[in-house]
């Protein structure tokens, strides 16, 4: 995982999920990652329609 | 191979989104070798399904999922047949507790547990919640409750993963709970839909039930679709953490049998009177004895044909079922509930000794076989119609008799079509009720949610509609997607099923809206479970017959039962088509074949309720069975075996049987071959399965020495056939009731309009048509009349008095309380029947408007004015109004009194809508019914009036020709609009109740004239032209 160009190790996952969003609007599927890196919980949003990440949230 | 064993069909009602065949073909394609079923409360899709996946070679587990106390879902599954009896009382109980909330007791739990297996549930289970909630304390002791009522051996710790929150840890604690309390895992997918596609109707559906719209939230609105009919690998891989899951799902699929016991005879044995050994003895003993009393004379014939009858009937185990229908029937005749038996039934000889039906099969030679045979072991079905207002008492007599667990009513699903599907998925995105009232209009009510799309293309009434536009594809894509789907249970009309055994051991009951015990299977499956149906059916013109023979009886010198089938004045009457509130002869087409066909005996009534259906016009029947019948075109038979059996119809294909009788003269088609014949023509969904049985008729018809093109012409004719045809047993029950109630139309005309105006709603035309047919028979419609009417219409023999019974938001008390005053002394005034009567403002009102005080104060708006002040000074009122009303206003216009009147009252006693455009129509040079019949055949006219019923049957051609009726003051005249006129003018002839219409006098050969439109305009806009 990277964040601002730094490199972070994936310690593990505290939980995942998949959200169907608003599809009568059109919204992609999302897959939610909550992961711990570094002492700290980060939220990982993955749209695998575009295969993009982005970093959603930093818990802190 | 990993098996699917939490799974929602269509039968969870707006909660699964996929049908059970949908899911079986899928289990088929992975390879999957057994299935479970388990519908929320429901084991709707039990029969359905069992068969199906026998026939995929897939092993059906039969299987529910509960709610139970506190809302918590559990999933059981049926190890075997006590297993599906237990699922059966729970739902029992669980319904009689709470018809809309079912929930199972703990308690219950207990006492119905053998033969069930417990997966602890999905994510609303007790289990998951309390995990969720990071209570494993909680979600152990739920656990050991199940193991202390179901034993260890049967609880299994039910594992999904749906990627939702917190999924993975709820897995992990179940794995730590399944080594704790010995308990093994199994992995399901909650399955609510087949593909992930399915997700988006899915929501929309959980919408509809929750009541939501899609942007709201709610607690079951599934976050994500991943609750679909995964494959094995995909299951794999959300498994990986957790084989021995995947591998349990295995283990429970080999421990489950097949648990559904079908083809037995559950029907109860009859209860012999004293006297009689056996119920076959009692069976033959009425039957023998209703023949006397029907032939007099027992024939060589009649016996052998009583005999054959008996035997097959002993043969098939069914003797009991002859006595229960005889036992109905006769205390119906005891209490004089008028009935009659219809259907196939009345191919039965048996059936019309033992009194059940008034059809002589013996004389009219009608095959026992279309009814009941041997190689078919087919269980009967006997319907009956019985007078309409004592249908309920019939009901709760079977009830009485047979015991209330015994007897129930079948279901029937409520599925949606295209208005339906239209409004509530319109509903959940959102629309408004403006909205969704604009996008359903004058979409046909037939129409099935996946017709939408080729209506609005083909009617012009829909040329401009909304639902053209393109935001509304997505909302048309899913609508098509809810064909056949059904929606909600409902209840048979007439269905009911009686058992030997308690009902619960092959079906749950649940309550209806009404309270009426219901089954969960519906008609075309409950015979599976061994059940044999009874039709007991309402029939409002029985009710309609039974008022007039009683008061006609009073009279003295006449007797229903005794109506002569030779009055030359009946059939004068049914020639010109005269025939407005005739059972089965008064639609448009119908009063036209009349007049062409010129009936002049009992037989040609039987062929005339055969005609009229879909099944002879498109087989193109009707013209040269009229023609044959005059003597007009020859008649011929392409094959000389077909000769005696079309010679009664003219050489005509009428009936269904003569099609299994051409089939088994033609074909040598064995009774079996010919009943997949009929049944196939019946229901000609399939042309492919048509085309299969034609492949097999013609080969096995050269076989049996008749030349390919024969063979083939013949087979054309059934092909023809096809869609719906009337079976001459049918025909001729109909054909009985249909002659007597001409006959009563001819000779006691106001006191049969009457008794039809007290029964509605019922026959083809609204009551105002009545009323104008009953003026034109020169009978006077007396108006409501505060002081003279009654509750009932009532009749003597030149007039028909309107009932009270006929105003808007009238009910029964109120009328009492009217009956009850008015016999101590009439009403003097408005202000008299307020303070004296309770009832509410709006009745008076609608009593007012409708014309009830006019003899005491013609000035309707004035009493309208005056009433607030009145019924501020009733009796027991804390306040009232001070002042004095106004002074007298002028009343309301006569076009106000009439739309106010026929408002509240749905017709009107003496002036007709036309009467307010004639003045203007007559100098116009417009015609009116009473002119159509003096004028020549392509005169060109124009005419105007209400519109009545206009519908689209289907034709000969294909094409669409639409029918209607416009009734003006002095009677009726009918229209056909051909499809070219339709196109143009398809919009303005659906959207206006008055249409004027320009267009020529057509006779077809017969006695009544009709026009054909050229021209069809709204009333209003007559003068443009």
């Amino acid at each position: 995982m990277f964040v601002y160009h730094k490199p972070y190790q994936i310690e593990s996952i505290k939980d995942r999920w998949r959200e169907a969003g608003q599809w009568w609007l059109g919204e992609q599927e999302l897959h939610v990652y909550q992961v711990i890196a570094a002492g700290t919980l980060f939220e990982l949003h993955y749209y695998p329609a575009q295969s993009r990440w982005i970093l959603h949230k930093i818990h802190d | 191979m990993f098996a699917h064993l939490h799974v929602h069909s269509v039968y969870s009602f707006l909660d699964g989104a996929a049908s059970v065949g949908a899911y079986l073909q899928k289990a088929a394609e992975f390879g999957m070798t057994a299935m479970a079923l388990t519908d929320h409360n429901c084991l709707s899709g039990a029969v359905e399904f069992h068969k199906t996946a026998l026939e995929l070679g897939i092993k059906p587990i039969q299987g529910v999922e509960i709610t139970l106390e506190g809302g918590y879902h559990l999933t059981l599954l049926a190890q075997n047949n006590a297993g599906y009896q237990n699922i059966c009382q729970l739902l029992t109980a669980a319904f009689q507790a709470d018809r809309k909330q079912p929930v199972v007791t703990w308690e219950k739990l207990a006492a119905y547990h053998q033969g069930l297996l417990a997966l602890t549930g999905c994510r609303r289970s007790a289990l998951w919640r309390a995990l969720l909630c990071n209570q494993y304390q909680a979600a152990l002791k739920h656990l050991q409750r199940l193991i202390s009522i179901f034993g260890r051996e049967n609880v299994y710790l039910e594992m999904i993963n749906t990627f939702l929150p917190k999924t993975g840890s709820v897995l992990k604690a179940i794995a730590q709970l399944s080594e704790h309390a010995k308990v093994p895992m199994v992995a399901t997918n909650n399955v609510h839909y087949l593909e992930k596609t399915g997700f988006a109707l899915h929501d929309l559906l959980v919408c509809t039930r929750t009541q939501t719209r899609l942007a709201d939230i709610h607690p079951e609105r599934p976050l994500n679709g991943e609750n679909y009919f995964a494959p094995p690998e995909e299951m794999a891989f959300r498994f990986q953490q957790y084989p021995q899951a995947l591998a349990a799902a295995e283990e429970i699929a080999e421990r489950c049998e097949v648990s559904l016991p079908l083809g037995r005879n559950l029907f109860p044995r009859f209860q012999i009177p004293a006297g009689f050994s056996s119920a076959k003895q009692l069976l033959h003993h009425l039957v023998w004895q209703g023949a006397q009393e029907r032939y007099g004379n027992i024939t060589p014939e009649i016996r052998e044909r009583l005999e054959h009858e008996l035997s097959i009937i002993e043969q098939l185990d069914v003797i009991d079922y002859f006595l229960v229908v005889w036992d109905i029937v006769a205390y119906a005749r005891r209490h004089r509930i008028r009935h009659a038996g219809r259907g196939s039934a009345a191919d039965s000889a048996v059936a019309y000794c033992l009194g059940i039906t008034n059809v002589d099969s013996i004389g009219r030679n009608l095959l026992f076989e279309r009814f009941l045979s041997l190689e078919q072991a087919r269980k009967p079905d006997i319907d009956v119609d019985f007078d309409a207002a004592k249908r309920d008492q019939i009901a709760e007599y079977v009830y009485q008799k047979y015991g209330k667990g015994h007897v129930a009513s079948v279901c029937t699903f409520v599925t949606y079509h295209a208005r339906s599907a239209l409004r509530d998925l319109a509903k959940a995105f959102g629309f408004s009720e403006e909205e969704i009232k604009r996008l359903n209009r004058h979409i046909p009510h037939y129409v099935p949610a996946d017709g939408i799309r080729k209506v609005l293309a083909v009617l012009p009434e829909l040329k401009n509609h909304p639902l053209k536009q393109k935001q509304y594809t997505a909302l048309l894509d899913l609508c098509e997607q809810l064909t056949n789907v059904p929606r909600h249970m409902g209840t048979h009309l007439g269905g009911m099923v009686v058992s030997g055994p308690l009902l619960t051991t092959v079906t749950p009951l649940q309550p209806s809206a009404k309270g009426v015990l219901i089954t969960q299977f519906d008609k075309d499956t409950i015979e599976n479970l061994g059940l044999i149906k009874l039709d007991l059916l309402s029939l409002r013109t029985l009710s309609a017959v039974h008022a007039v023979d009683t008061a006609l009886q009073a009279k003295g010198g006449f007797s229903y039962d005794q109506i002569p089938l030779d009055d030359p004045a009946t059939y004068k009457l049914l020639n010109h088509g005269d025939t407005v509130g005739v059972f089965q002869l008064e639609s448009p087409a119908q009063r036209s074949l009349q007049s062409r066909l010129l009936a002049d005996n009992i037989e040609d009534i039987v062929a005339s309720v055969a005609l009229i259906r879909p099944g002879p016009i498109k087989g193109d029947m009707v013209e040269p069975f009229i023609a044959r019948r005059h003597g007009l075109e020859p008649i011929s038979y392409i094959h000389p075996k077909l000769e005696p059996i079309l010679k009664g119809t003219y050489g005509v294909v009428l009936y269904q049987e003569q099609v299994i009788e051409i089939a088994t003269e033609i074909a040598g088609f064995t009774p079996g071959e010919a009943d997949h014949l009929r049944r196939v023509m019946s229901k000609y969904r399939s042309q492919k399965e048509m085309d299969q049985i034609g492949e097999l008729f013609i080969a096995k018809a050269t076989a049996n020495g008749i030349s390919r093109e024969v063979a083939e012409t013949i087979f054309s004719y059934i092909v023809g056939y096809a869609g719906y045809g009337f079976c001459e047993a049918h025909a001729a029950a109909f054909a009985d009731t249909a002659y007597k109630t001409a006959y009563l139309l001819k000779h006691y005309p106001a006191q049969f309009y009457a008794a039809i105006l007290n029964n509605q709603p019922m026959g083809f035309y609204p009551p105002n048509t009545i009323c104008v047919e009953a003026r034109r028979r020169g009978i006077t419609i007396l108006p409501l009349d505060i002081n003279q009417s009654e509750a009932d219409f009532t009749a003597d023999d030149t007039s028909i008095r309107i009932g009270l019974k006929q105003v808007k938001s009238m009910e029964a008390r109120f009328m009492e309380e009217i009956l009850s005053q008015r016999r101590s002394r009439p009403f003097a005034s408005l202000a008299d029947f307020v303070y004296r009567t309770s009832l509410s403002k709006d009745v008076i009102e609608n009593l007012i408007l409708a014309g009830a005080f006019d003899r005491l104060n013609p000035n309707r708006r004035s009493l309208i004015w005056q009433l607030p002040h009145y019924l501020s000074r009733r009796q027991g009122s804390l306040f009232f109004l001070e002042e004095e009303p106004a002074q007298p206003v002028s009343d309301f216009t006569p076009w106000q009194r009439w739309l106010n009147e026929f408002r509240v009252l749905g017709l009107s006693a003496t002036t007709h809508v036309m009467d307010f455009f004639r003045l203007r129509l007559q100098k116009q040079r417009f015609v009116t019914s009473r002119d159509i019949a003096g004028l020549a055949e392509g005169a060109k006219i124009k005419i105007a009036g209400l519109v009545i019923r206009p519908h689209r049957p289907p034709t000969r051609s294909g094409k669409i020709v639409v029918f209607l009726t416009l009734e003006d003051e002095f009677g009726l005249i009918d229209v056909t609009v051909f499809e070219n006129i339709y196109h143009r003018y398809g919009e303005k002839l659906f959207k206006n109740p008055l249409l004027s219409i320009e267009g020529t006098v057509a006779r077809r050969g017969g006695n009544e004239a009709g026009i054909v439109a050229n021209r069809i305009q709204p009333l209003t806009q007559a003068q443009a032209w």
